[in-house]
C-alpha cells in the first residue's frame, strides 16, 4: 500500500471518528432537549443541522484544524508516513468529509422544508469553503504563532464570520439587500483561493514539522 | 528485507542557540543489537528521532543504502522508531487514543505489520486494548511501545526506553523476546535504557552518548574486556596506570582506585598490592562520563 493510500485510510477513520462525534453530540442534544413538539427525533434533528449548522461546520472545521496539527500529523510521523503523504491525506479527508458533513446540512434544510434555490446552495458552498479555509488557517495559525494565539484567531474569525453571515442572511431575509450571481461566484471564488493560499501556506509549516521530544 | 547500512554523516542538532546533537557520524549494521547509552539530555531520543525522520536534522544526512531517509517512503518502511508514549498524549500522540486505534493505525502505517505477533504480545502482557491511552499505567505504555516496536518487523527498529515503568518479570520477558526476535528474524535494534547493568547481556554493541557527542562505539564485549578497575595503595596505583588511558579516579584515605580503558597490548598485572578487577558496563558508563 503506497503512503498516500494509508493515510487515506487512517485520516478517513480518525476525521470520521471526530465528525461522527459531533452528528452524536447534536443528536444527543436534541434527545436532551425534548425532540420537537411532533416527538420526531429525525425531524428535531434536521430542524437543529439546520438551524445551527452553519455555525457547527467553521467551529468542527477550526477545531479539527488545530486538533489535527497538535495531534494526529505527528503521530502519522511517528508511525513512519512522510509528512508529504501524511499532509495530501488530511487535506484529502477534510475536504472530503466536510463535504459530508455539508451534504447532511444541506439535506437536513430540504427535509426541514427550506427551498432549495440557488441562494441555499450558494450559502452552504460557501460555508464549506470557508470552513475548509479556517481549518487550513487554525492549523497553520497553530505552526506559526503557538496554541493561544491560533485559539483566538480561530474564535475571533468564527465570530465574526458567524455575526456577519447572521446580519446579511436576515437582511436578504428582510429583501433589504440583495447578492446577485457574480457577487455570489466572487465571494465563493474568494473563499477558494483562501482555502488554496492557506494549503499552501500549512504545506510550508509542515514541510519540517518536528514531533516534539 | 534490506541489507543495507543506515548511516548518519555530520549529524547537528540546535534548539535555538543550544546544540543537541554536534557533528554526530554513525554506521548501523544489519543484524546487531545496539545499546544507546546516555544520561539525561545527552541527546538520545533526538538522535533517534532523525534516524527516523521524525525530526529533521540542522544538518547532515541520513542514508539506508544510497536511499536518503528524509521524507522517503521506500527507506522510512524499513524504520521504525517507537516512542515512549506519554499518558499526557503529548503531541504526536494521538490524544484520546485507545490501545486498539494505537494498533489500527500501526496496521496500517508500518508495511511489515505481524498482527498475530501483536495479538499474542497484548495477551501476553494483558493489555487491554479497550483502554484509553490516557488512562494506562507509565509500564503499560511501555508495553504498548514494545508491541508496536516487536510487531512492526522493521529492519532498524528503535526502542527509546522500552522497560520504564516494567516490573522485573516483564523487563525480563521483553529481554527474552527481544532476543528470540532478534534471532529469528536478523533485524537491527537499537534500545536506548538507563538500565545499564540489565540489558548488557543482550547489547551486542553500545553507542555511548554524551551532552550531544558520541564518546564511544564499541563491541560490548570487546570493551568490558578492556575496561578495569584498579585499586591498592596510592603510589602503587599511581606507578600501575602511568600512561594509561584512565577514565576515573577515586581516593579513600591513602588507598586509590581507577577504572581504566586499556588499549591493544596493554595490560595490568594484579599482585598482593595492586588488585585488579573487571568492571560492568554500568561502570564503564559511569566512568567515561565523569572523565
Amino acid at each position: 500500500m503506497d503512503g498516500i493510500k494509508r493515510n487515506l485510510l487512517y485520516w478517513g477513520y480518525t476525521i470520521g471518528l471526530m465528525l461522527s462525534m459531533i452528528l452524536a453530540m447534536v443528536l444527543g442534544i436534541c434527545i436532551v432537549t425534548g425532540l420537537d413538539e411532533s416527538g420526531n427525533i429525525l425531524l428535531a434533528f434536521c430542524a437543529t443541522m439546520d438551524e445551527f449548522g452553519g455555525m457547527y461546520m467553521p467551529f468542527f472545521m477550526g477545531m479539527l484544524g488545530m486538533v489535527t496539527i497538535n495531534n494526529y500529523l505527528p503521530f502519522t510521523l511517528t508511525m513512519g508516513s512522510t509528512r508529504r503523504d501524511s499532509f495530501i491525506g488530511m487535506e484529502i479527508m477534510l475536504h472530503l468529509e466536510g463535504m459530508l458533513l455539508i451534504g447532511i446540512i444541506i439535506a437536513a434544510g430540504i427535509f426541514s422544508g427550506r427551498t432549495a434555490n440557488g441562494m441555499f446552495f450558494f450559502g452552504r458552498v460557501l460555508l464549506l469553503v470557508a470552513s475548509a479555509a479556517l481549518c487550513n488557517l487554525s492549523g497553520w495559525a497553530y505552526l506559526q504563532f503557538g496554541k493561544v494565539v491560533s485559539l483566538i484567531l480561530f474564535l475571533v474569525l468564527t465570530i465574526t464570520g458567524a455575526l456577519g453571515v447572521s446580519v446579511f442572511a436576515a437582511m436578504h431575509e428582510a429583501g433589504k439587500w440583495s447578492l446577485p450571481q457574480w457577487g455570489r461566484l466572487v465571494l465563493v471564488a474568494a473563499a477558494v483561493a483562501a482555502d488554496g493560499i492557506m494549503i499552501y501556506l500549512y504545506a510550508g509549516k509542515v514541510k519540517n514539522l518536528e514531533v516534539r521530544v | 528485507m534490506t541489507d543495507e547500512k543506515l548511516v548518519c554523516s555530520n549529524i547537528t542538532k540546535t534548539y535555538g542557540k543550544k546544540e543537541v546533537l554536534k557533528n554526530i557520524n554513525l554506521e548501523l549494521e544489519k543484524g546487531k543489537i545496539y545499546g544507546l547509552i546516555g544520561r539525561n539530555g545527552a541527546g538520545k531520543t533526538t538522535l533517534l528521532s532523525i534516524l527516523s525522520a521524525q525530526n529533521p536534522a540542522s544538518s547532515g544526512t541520513v542514508m539506508l543504502g544510497t536511499e536518503p531517509v528524509w521524507e522517503n517512503r521506500k527507506a522510512l518502511d524499513h524504520i521504525c522508531f517507537s516512542r515512549e508514549i506519554s499518558a499526557l498524549g503529548a503531541n504526536g500522540q494521538g490524544n484520546g487514543y485507545k490501545v486498539k486505534d494505537y494498533l489500527r493505525a500501526a496496521a496500517w502505517y508500518l508495511p511489515n505489520w505481524d498482527k498475530e505477533m501483536a495479538d499474542r504480545l497484548i495477551k501476553e502482557f494483558d493489555l487491554d486494548v479497550k483502554k484509553r491511552v490516557i488512562k494506562l499505567s507509565k509500564g503499560m505504555l511501555s508495553m504498548l511501545t514494545i508491541v508496536i516496536a516487536l510487531a512492526s518487523k522493521a529492519d532498524y527498529t528503535f526502542l527509546d526506553e522500552p522497560v520504564a515503568g516494567l516490573d522485573v518479570v516483564m523487563r525480563e520477558y521483553f529481554y527474552r523476546t527481544l532476543v528470540e526476535e532478534f534471532t529469528e528474524s536478523g533485524r537491527t535494534f537499537i534500545v536506548s535504557t538507563h538500565i545499564i547493568e540489565e540489558a548488557s547481556d543482550v547489547l551486542e554493541e553500545v553507542i555511548m552518548l554524551d551532552k550531544g557527542q558520541i564518546i564511544l562505539k564499541e563491541d560490548t564485549q570487546a570493551l568490558l574486556d578492556r575496561a578495569v578497575h584498579v585499586s591498592g595503595k596510592e603510589d602503587v596505583v599511581a606507578a600501575a596506570t602511568k600512561g594509561l588511558h584512565c577514565l576515573h579516579e577515586e581516593k579513600i584515605g591513602r588507598s586509590k582506585g581507577v577504572t581504566v580503558l586499556l588499549h591493544e597490548g596493554e595490560h595490568i598485572q594484579g599482585n598482593a598490592e595492586l588488585s585488579v578487577q573487571p568492571v560492568n558496563l554500568q561502570q564503564v558508563f559511569v566512568a567515561l562520563c565523569k572523565e
